[in-house]
Protein backbone atom coordinates (compact mmCIF):
# COMPACT_ATOMS: atom_id res chain seq x y z
CA UNK A 1 0.00 0.00 0.00
CA UNK A 2 1.28 3.57 -1.12
CA UNK A 3 0.02 6.74 0.94
CA UNK A 4 0.91 10.46 0.50
CA UNK A 5 -0.43 13.66 2.17
CA UNK A 6 -2.67 16.23 -0.54
CA UNK A 7 -4.39 18.91 -0.46
CA UNK A 8 -7.80 17.69 -2.02
CA UNK A 9 -9.84 19.86 -4.19
CA UNK A 10 -13.27 18.79 -5.70
CA UNK A 11 -15.06 20.15 -8.69
CA UNK A 12 -18.10 22.15 -8.21
CA UNK A 13 -19.13 23.25 -11.09
CA UNK A 14 -18.08 23.60 -14.74
CA UNK A 15 -18.64 27.16 -16.17
CA UNK A 16 -18.72 28.06 -20.19
CA UNK A 17 -16.03 30.48 -21.55
CA UNK A 18 -17.16 32.90 -24.15
CA UNK A 19 -15.46 35.04 -26.50
CA UNK A 20 -17.57 38.10 -27.34
CA UNK A 21 -20.70 36.33 -26.93
CA UNK A 22 -19.78 32.54 -28.67
CA UNK A 23 -19.13 29.34 -26.75
CA UNK A 24 -15.84 28.13 -26.90
CA UNK A 25 -15.94 25.59 -23.90
CA UNK A 26 -15.99 24.62 -20.57
CA UNK A 27 -13.77 25.37 -17.17
CA UNK A 28 -14.03 23.19 -13.94
CA UNK A 29 -14.51 25.12 -11.41
CA UNK A 30 -12.73 23.42 -8.07
CA UNK A 31 -14.04 23.57 -4.52
CA UNK A 32 -11.88 24.40 -1.59
CA UNK A 33 -9.02 22.78 -0.98
CA UNK A 34 -8.50 20.35 2.19
CA UNK A 35 -5.61 18.47 3.91
CA UNK A 36 -6.32 14.75 3.27
CA UNK A 37 -4.48 11.43 2.37
CA UNK A 38 -4.09 9.57 -1.34
CA UNK A 39 -3.62 5.67 -0.77
CA UNK A 40 -3.65 2.83 -3.13
CA UNK A 41 -3.00 -0.65 -3.44
CA UNK A 42 -3.44 -3.25 -5.49
CA UNK A 43 -7.28 -3.47 -5.94
CA UNK A 44 -8.48 -0.19 -5.05
CA UNK A 45 -7.85 4.01 -4.77
CA UNK A 46 -8.89 6.11 -1.75
CA UNK A 47 -9.32 9.66 -0.84
CA UNK A 48 -9.84 10.59 2.25
CA UNK A 49 -10.19 14.23 3.59
CA UNK A 50 -13.08 14.21 5.81
CA UNK A 51 -15.52 15.55 3.76
CA UNK A 52 -18.94 13.80 2.13
CA UNK A 53 -16.89 13.58 -1.17
CA UNK A 54 -14.14 10.66 0.14
CA UNK A 55 -14.44 7.43 -0.62
CA UNK A 56 -12.42 4.19 -2.27
CA UNK A 57 -12.81 3.33 -5.50
CA UNK A 58 -12.03 0.14 -6.94
CA UNK A 59 -9.16 0.64 -9.77
CA UNK A 60 -11.93 -0.35 -12.72
CA UNK A 61 -13.73 2.26 -11.26
CA UNK A 62 -11.68 5.09 -12.38
CA UNK A 63 -12.25 6.74 -15.56
CA UNK A 64 -9.02 8.79 -16.28
CA UNK A 65 -6.05 9.78 -15.02
CA UNK A 66 -3.73 12.63 -15.97
CA UNK A 67 -1.20 14.73 -14.37
CA UNK A 68 -1.96 18.77 -14.53
CA UNK A 69 0.84 20.99 -13.69
CA UNK A 70 2.05 20.19 -10.18
CA UNK A 71 -1.83 18.45 -9.67
CA UNK A 72 -3.17 14.61 -10.35
CA UNK A 73 -6.71 14.24 -11.71
CA UNK A 74 -8.51 11.45 -10.71
CA UNK A 75 -12.03 10.81 -12.82
CA UNK A 76 -14.20 8.96 -10.58
CA UNK A 77 -17.95 7.70 -11.23
CA UNK A 78 -21.01 9.92 -11.01
CA UNK A 79 -19.06 12.30 -13.01
CA UNK A 80 -16.79 13.27 -9.80
CA UNK A 81 -13.37 15.13 -10.33
CA UNK A 82 -10.99 15.25 -7.59
CA UNK A 83 -7.47 17.29 -7.76
CA UNK A 84 -4.74 16.27 -5.39
CA UNK A 85 -1.62 18.80 -5.42
CA UNK A 86 0.87 16.91 -3.60
CA UNK A 87 2.80 18.01 -0.40
CA UNK A 88 6.22 16.19 -0.70
CA UNK A 89 5.72 13.97 -3.93
CA UNK A 90 5.86 14.39 -6.92
CA UNK A 91 2.08 14.25 -9.32
CA UNK A 92 4.05 12.51 -12.11
CA UNK A 93 5.59 9.43 -10.28
CA UNK A 94 1.93 8.88 -8.64
CA UNK A 95 0.47 9.27 -11.69
CA UNK A 96 3.05 6.45 -12.98
CA UNK A 97 1.72 4.26 -10.07
CA UNK A 98 -2.12 4.38 -10.43
CA UNK A 99 -2.06 4.05 -14.21
CA UNK A 100 0.31 0.97 -13.81
CA UNK A 101 -2.33 -0.27 -11.17
CA UNK A 102 -5.34 0.57 -13.19
CA UNK A 103 -3.64 -1.29 -16.11
CA UNK A 104 -2.50 -4.23 -14.22
CA UNK A 105 -6.62 -4.04 -12.63
CA UNK A 106 -7.70 -4.45 -16.44
CA UNK A 107 -5.25 -7.12 -17.44
CA UNK A 108 -6.12 -8.89 -14.53
CA UNK A 109 -10.33 -8.65 -15.08
CA UNK A 110 -9.67 -9.89 -18.68
CA UNK A 111 -10.70 -6.38 -19.97
CA UNK A 112 -7.84 -6.12 -22.06
CA UNK A 113 -4.70 -4.02 -22.75
CA UNK A 114 -5.06 0.06 -21.49
CA UNK A 115 -3.37 2.36 -24.30
CA UNK A 116 -4.63 5.55 -22.94
CA UNK A 117 -5.74 6.77 -19.51
CA UNK A 118 -7.42 10.08 -20.44
CA UNK A 119 -9.32 11.82 -21.50
CA UNK A 120 -11.12 8.61 -20.92
CA UNK A 121 -9.51 4.68 -20.40
CA UNK A 122 -9.27 3.19 -23.62
CA UNK A 123 -8.35 -0.80 -24.10
CA UNK A 124 -7.53 -2.61 -26.83
CA UNK B 1 -4.68 46.23 -34.74
CA UNK B 2 -6.40 43.46 -32.53
CA UNK B 3 -5.02 42.07 -29.46
CA UNK B 4 -4.29 38.32 -31.38
CA UNK B 5 -1.66 40.78 -33.34
CA UNK B 6 -0.22 42.54 -30.31
CA UNK B 7 -0.06 38.89 -28.82
CA UNK B 8 1.83 37.42 -31.74
CA UNK B 9 4.13 40.53 -31.97
CA UNK B 10 4.94 40.35 -28.64
CA UNK B 11 5.25 36.33 -28.27
CA UNK B 12 7.59 36.71 -31.37
CA UNK B 13 9.83 39.39 -30.08
CA UNK B 14 9.85 38.16 -26.32
CA UNK B 15 10.92 34.80 -26.95
CA UNK B 16 13.90 35.99 -29.73
CA UNK B 17 15.12 38.02 -26.90
CA UNK B 18 14.67 35.30 -24.26
CA UNK B 19 16.65 32.52 -26.28
CA UNK B 20 18.58 32.08 -29.29
CA UNK B 21 15.79 31.34 -31.56
CA UNK B 22 16.28 30.03 -35.01
CA UNK B 23 13.07 30.09 -37.33
CA UNK B 24 12.62 27.99 -40.85
CA UNK B 25 9.75 26.61 -42.87
CA UNK B 26 7.00 29.53 -42.24
CA UNK B 27 6.54 29.53 -46.04
CA UNK B 28 4.89 25.97 -44.88
CA UNK B 29 2.38 27.55 -43.77
CA UNK B 30 -1.03 28.48 -46.15
CA UNK B 31 -1.43 31.88 -46.91
CA UNK B 32 -5.24 31.67 -46.49
CA UNK B 33 -7.91 28.38 -46.09
CA UNK B 34 -7.76 26.49 -42.63
CA UNK B 35 -5.44 24.69 -41.10
CA UNK B 36 -3.88 22.26 -38.45
CA UNK B 37 -1.07 23.20 -36.56
CA UNK B 38 0.72 20.20 -34.60
CA UNK B 39 4.26 20.46 -32.55
CA UNK B 40 5.77 18.64 -30.07
CA UNK B 41 5.88 20.22 -26.39
CA UNK B 42 8.70 20.93 -23.90
CA UNK B 43 7.85 23.90 -22.24
CA UNK B 44 5.88 26.99 -21.63
CA UNK B 45 7.59 29.08 -23.86
CA UNK B 46 6.26 26.64 -26.78
CA UNK B 47 2.87 28.48 -26.99
CA UNK B 48 4.37 31.60 -27.42
CA UNK B 49 7.18 31.11 -30.04
CA UNK B 50 4.73 29.00 -31.77
CA UNK B 51 2.05 30.95 -32.58
CA UNK B 52 4.54 34.50 -32.35
CA UNK B 53 6.11 32.56 -35.09
CA UNK B 54 3.05 31.86 -37.29
CA UNK B 55 1.79 34.58 -39.49
CA UNK B 56 -1.79 33.38 -39.53
CA UNK B 57 -4.35 33.10 -36.93
CA UNK B 58 -4.31 29.79 -34.67
CA UNK B 59 -6.72 28.93 -32.06
CA UNK B 60 -4.58 26.98 -30.16
CA UNK B 61 -6.52 24.11 -27.49
CA UNK B 62 -5.45 24.77 -24.11
CA UNK B 63 -5.96 22.73 -21.00
CA UNK B 64 -9.39 24.14 -19.26
CA UNK B 65 -7.83 24.53 -15.53
CA UNK B 66 -5.35 27.18 -17.22
CA UNK B 67 -8.70 29.90 -17.53
CA UNK B 68 -9.15 29.39 -13.44
CA UNK B 69 -5.89 30.79 -12.66
CA UNK B 70 -6.63 34.19 -12.84
CA UNK B 71 -9.31 36.62 -14.37
CA UNK B 72 -6.34 38.21 -16.41
CA UNK B 73 -5.16 34.87 -17.45
CA UNK B 74 -8.90 34.10 -18.69
CA UNK B 75 -8.96 37.52 -20.61
CA UNK B 76 -5.76 36.73 -21.92
CA UNK B 77 -6.51 33.21 -23.00
CA UNK B 78 -10.02 34.18 -24.85
CA UNK B 79 -8.33 36.98 -26.57
CA UNK B 80 -5.29 35.27 -28.10
CA UNK B 81 -8.22 32.25 -29.33
CA UNK B 82 -7.52 29.52 -26.89
CA UNK B 83 -9.62 26.85 -27.05
CA UNK B 84 -10.57 25.36 -23.16
CA UNK B 85 -10.32 21.52 -23.38
CA UNK B 86 -11.20 19.64 -20.28
CA UNK B 87 -8.37 16.62 -20.14
CA UNK B 88 -11.03 14.70 -17.56
CA UNK B 89 -13.23 13.98 -20.56
CA UNK B 90 -14.09 13.75 -24.13
CA UNK B 91 -14.79 17.10 -25.10
CA UNK B 92 -17.43 17.73 -27.49
CA UNK B 93 -17.57 21.57 -27.63
CA UNK B 94 -13.95 22.20 -27.33
CA UNK B 95 -13.78 19.83 -31.26
CA UNK B 96 -16.92 21.89 -31.91
CA UNK B 97 -15.03 25.27 -31.66
CA UNK B 98 -12.24 23.50 -33.29
CA UNK B 99 -14.25 22.62 -35.78
CA UNK B 100 -15.76 26.16 -36.81
CA UNK B 101 -12.80 28.32 -36.19
CA UNK B 102 -11.39 25.53 -39.65
CA UNK B 103 -15.04 26.74 -40.73
CA UNK B 104 -14.05 30.30 -40.57
CA UNK B 105 -11.24 29.71 -42.73
CA UNK B 106 -8.46 29.89 -39.45
CA UNK B 107 -5.86 27.39 -38.21
CA UNK B 108 -6.57 25.25 -35.26
CA UNK B 109 -3.28 24.26 -32.58
CA UNK B 110 -2.68 21.15 -31.41
CA UNK B 111 -0.07 19.50 -29.31
CA UNK B 112 -0.68 15.52 -29.98
CA UNK B 113 1.25 14.94 -26.74
CA UNK B 114 -1.54 16.84 -24.61
CA UNK B 115 0.80 18.36 -22.28
CA UNK B 116 4.36 19.00 -21.91
CA UNK B 117 6.81 16.67 -21.91
CA UNK B 118 8.71 15.54 -18.13
CA UNK B 119 11.33 14.76 -19.36
CA UNK B 120 12.60 16.43 -23.00
CA UNK B 121 11.42 13.56 -25.33
CA UNK B 122 8.39 12.87 -27.46
CA UNK B 123 5.45 11.67 -25.64
CA UNK B 124 2.74 9.14 -26.91
CA UNK B 125 0.10 11.71 -29.13
CA UNK B 126 -3.43 11.44 -27.84
CA UNK B 127 -5.59 9.25 -29.92
CA UNK B 128 -8.65 11.99 -29.96
CA UNK B 129 -6.06 14.44 -31.07
CA UNK B 130 -5.22 12.48 -34.46
CA UNK B 131 -8.08 11.51 -35.17
CA UNK B 132 -9.47 15.17 -35.28
CA UNK B 133 -7.10 15.67 -37.60
CA UNK B 134 -8.14 13.12 -39.81
CA UNK B 135 -12.16 14.49 -39.90
CA UNK B 136 -12.26 18.12 -41.87
CA UNK B 137 -9.26 16.81 -44.47
CA UNK B 138 -7.38 20.75 -44.24
CA UNK B 139 -3.58 19.96 -44.52
CA UNK B 140 -2.04 19.51 -41.73
CA UNK B 141 1.41 21.35 -41.06
CA UNK B 142 4.05 19.91 -38.30
CA UNK B 143 6.34 21.86 -36.28
CA UNK B 144 9.12 21.00 -34.51
CA UNK B 145 10.49 22.59 -31.17
CA UNK B 146 14.23 21.80 -30.20
CA UNK B 147 15.73 23.48 -27.42
CA UNK B 148 12.62 24.35 -25.35
CA UNK B 149 13.10 21.84 -22.87
CA UNK B 150 17.05 22.97 -21.93
CA UNK B 151 15.56 26.71 -22.05
CA UNK B 152 12.58 26.68 -19.58
CA UNK B 153 11.68 22.63 -18.40
CA UNK B 154 8.66 22.08 -15.81
CA UNK B 155 11.10 22.78 -12.80
CA UNK B 156 12.57 26.08 -13.20
CA UNK B 157 10.97 28.90 -12.30
CA UNK B 158 12.86 31.29 -15.31
CA UNK B 159 14.20 30.62 -18.29
CA UNK B 160 17.87 30.47 -19.66
CA UNK B 161 19.02 31.66 -22.83
CA UNK B 162 19.98 28.35 -25.07
CA UNK B 163 19.46 27.57 -29.09
CA UNK B 164 16.52 26.87 -29.90
CA UNK B 165 14.78 25.92 -33.19
CA UNK B 166 11.31 26.18 -34.53
CA UNK B 167 10.58 24.31 -37.88
CA UNK B 168 7.42 25.04 -39.55
CA UNK B 169 6.92 21.65 -41.69
CA UNK B 170 5.52 20.90 -45.25
CA UNK B 171 1.72 20.27 -45.06
CA UNK B 172 0.80 16.67 -44.92
CA UNK B 173 -2.60 16.12 -46.81
CA UNK B 174 -4.20 12.76 -45.04
CA UNK B 175 -8.17 13.42 -46.68
CA UNK B 176 -11.53 13.25 -45.69
CA UNK B 177 -12.43 10.92 -43.11
CA UNK B 178 -15.66 11.52 -42.52
CA UNK B 179 -16.93 8.71 -40.41
CA UNK B 180 -15.64 7.56 -37.18
CA UNK B 181 -14.67 3.51 -38.46
CA UNK B 182 -12.59 5.36 -41.38
CA UNK B 183 -11.19 7.39 -39.33
CA UNK B 184 -9.86 4.86 -36.55
CA UNK B 185 -8.56 2.69 -39.85
CA UNK B 186 -6.32 5.68 -40.46
CA UNK B 187 -5.50 6.43 -37.01
CA UNK B 188 -2.16 4.50 -36.33
CA UNK B 189 -0.45 4.82 -39.82
CA UNK B 190 -1.21 8.85 -39.25
CA UNK B 191 -0.14 8.74 -35.97
CA UNK B 192 2.99 7.30 -37.31
CA UNK B 193 3.79 9.23 -39.96
CA UNK B 194 3.29 12.64 -37.75
CA UNK B 195 5.35 10.89 -35.17
CA UNK B 196 8.42 10.89 -37.32
CA UNK B 197 8.09 14.08 -39.19
CA UNK B 198 7.75 16.34 -35.74
CA UNK B 199 10.71 14.45 -34.38
CA UNK B 200 12.88 14.82 -37.74
CA UNK B 201 11.39 18.63 -37.93
CA UNK B 202 12.44 18.67 -33.21
CA UNK B 203 16.15 17.30 -33.76
CA UNK B 204 18.54 19.88 -32.70
CA UNK B 205 20.48 22.12 -34.58
CA UNK B 206 23.69 21.02 -35.87
CA UNK B 207 22.13 16.98 -35.26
Amino acid sequence: MYSAAVIVSWRVSESAVRYRGVLRGFTESMGPPARGTLTVDREEVAVEDGRRDSGRWPHLAVRAIQASSSSLQLSLPDDRLVQLRFLDDSPRRWEELIRHLVAEAYERAGRGRVVEFQPRIVTR
Amino acid sequence: MSWYTVFRLVAKWSTRALTRMEVSGTANIPRDGPFFLVANHLSTLDPLMVQGNCPRRVHFFAKSTQFTASRAFHWFLTNVSAIPARRYRVDAQAVRTALRALEHGDGVGIYLEGERSWDGTLQPFRRGAVRLLLKPGVPVIPCGVAGSYEAWPRWTRSPRRVRVSLRYGEPIHFGVHDTRPDRDRALDAAAEQLRVVISDLARPSGA
